[in-house]
């Protein structure tokens, strides 16, 4: 279990407090100063009006005011500010982290500079928080392709952690043991398990097709799923998306992202 | 998954159908499309890029299509015919 900070509780944030919750870490949600009516809201029934559910009871929330509580203590920290809030978050970011914490962070997207040159949300994040700790913290990457309804009521999806360091990526939940670099609530794999949703879910549809199936998804035990082989589709779209991202059952490209300037 | 519901591909269904940028985003309520504004990022690049002489002219077409759509409003007019390198000026010769 790790204990895990969340900076901005709009949908993607607050989404992944649920697995995360569900996973068994620690996890405190923490409002940006446009959200202090969902922290509230939050904080009093669990209820989360931008995703339509109540998220889980252990998720904790904070308002930005205090952000140095919650942050207190954690060794992860998420990043879930949209590509609009990435310098408001790295200004934070810069007065919150210690050494030693994770950072992951979720905008996507890329910023240019006058000349042209492109660089990935990510690193302008990183550039903003002080040298001394930016040098002992780690970062890395969370893309999709899930959406944040889905997530948050535990449909079956993906996501996608990269990072140049893949000792980040490793450390970020781990309950098998097994080194993920996917994670989802539930297989998304075509394994036994799906299969066996597959059949399920076809068994029960007489009845009442909807409901039925709805049952029978939510039937299948909701342990953590980390998996060293994720679909081909997977590797497909996290590559085109341009993550520098590796798995870790293949060798280490030599290059990161082309003509984005990341080494490996 | 993004590509069945996410908000840039609701826009995108309603640019197809016709509207320009600007109102099919407020027909959504003007969410935030954090791909529209990459495509202002990274199309916004493009003429700098090959000014600089890092990339032709002739290249991305659809890239530089798409930020005439997101920052310009320009109706979608996809340039088929310039997509991988271009269509060849003249037909192949036929035997």
């Amino acid at each position: 279990m790790s204990s895990i900070a969340i900076l901005g509780s709009g949908v993607m944030g607050s989404a992944l407090a649920v697995p995360l919750s569900d996973n068994g870490h620690d996890v405190r949600l923490v409002g940006t100063h446009l959200d202090p009516d969902i922290i509230d809201s939050v904080a009093a029934s669990g209820e989360h009006r931008g995703l339509g559910l109540r998220l889980p009871e252990s998720v904790r929330a904070y308002q930005l005011d205090d952000a140095e509580e919650a942050f207190d203590g954690v060794e992860i920290v998420l990043s879930g500010v949209n590509s609009f809030g990435v310098r408001w978050a790295g200004d934070q970011l810069a007065r919150l982290l210690r050494p030693d914490m994770l950072v992951i962070a979720i905008a996507k997207g890329l910023d240019a500079n006058a000349e042209g040159d492109l660089r990935i949300l990510p690193e302008v994040l990183a550039e903003l928080v002080p040298a001394d700790v930016h040098s002992h913290t780690g970062w890395a990457a969370i893309t999709g392709p899930s959406i944040a309804g889905e997530v948050a009521s535990r449909r079956d999806t993906c996501v996608v952690f990269a990072g140049e360091d893949q000792r980040v990526t490793t450390a970020w939940l781990m309950p098998s043991g097994r080194t993920p670099t996917t994670y989802g609530r539930r297989p998304i794999s075509s394994g036994p398990r799906c299969a066996r949703r597959r059949r399920t879910a076809t068994r029960s549809r007489p009845d009442s097709p909807r409901a039925s199936w709805r049952d029978s998804v939510n039937r299948i035990p909701s342990t953590a799923y980390t998996t060293t082989r994720p679909p081909s589709s997977l590797r497909a779209t996290s590559r085109c998306a341009g993550w520098s991202t590796y798995w870790a059952d293949e060798p280490k490209p030599p290059t990161g992202s082309q003509g984005l300037g990341i080494a490996m | 998954v993004t590509s069945r519901g996410g908000r840039n591909v609701k826009v995108g269904r309603l640019l197809g159908q016709g509207l320009v940028f600007t109102e099919a985003s407020e027909l959504l309520g003007n969410p935030t499309l954090e791909g529209a504004f990459a495509i202002r990022v990274i199309g916004g690049t493009l003429p700098k890029l090959t000014e600089r002489g890092l990339i032709g002219s002739d290249e991305f077409p659809l890239l530089r299509h798409l930020y005439e759509v997101v920052a310009e409003d320009k109706p979608v007019n996809m340039p088929w015919s310039r997509f991988f390198g271009g269509e060849p000026r003249t037909a192949p010769a036929t035997r």
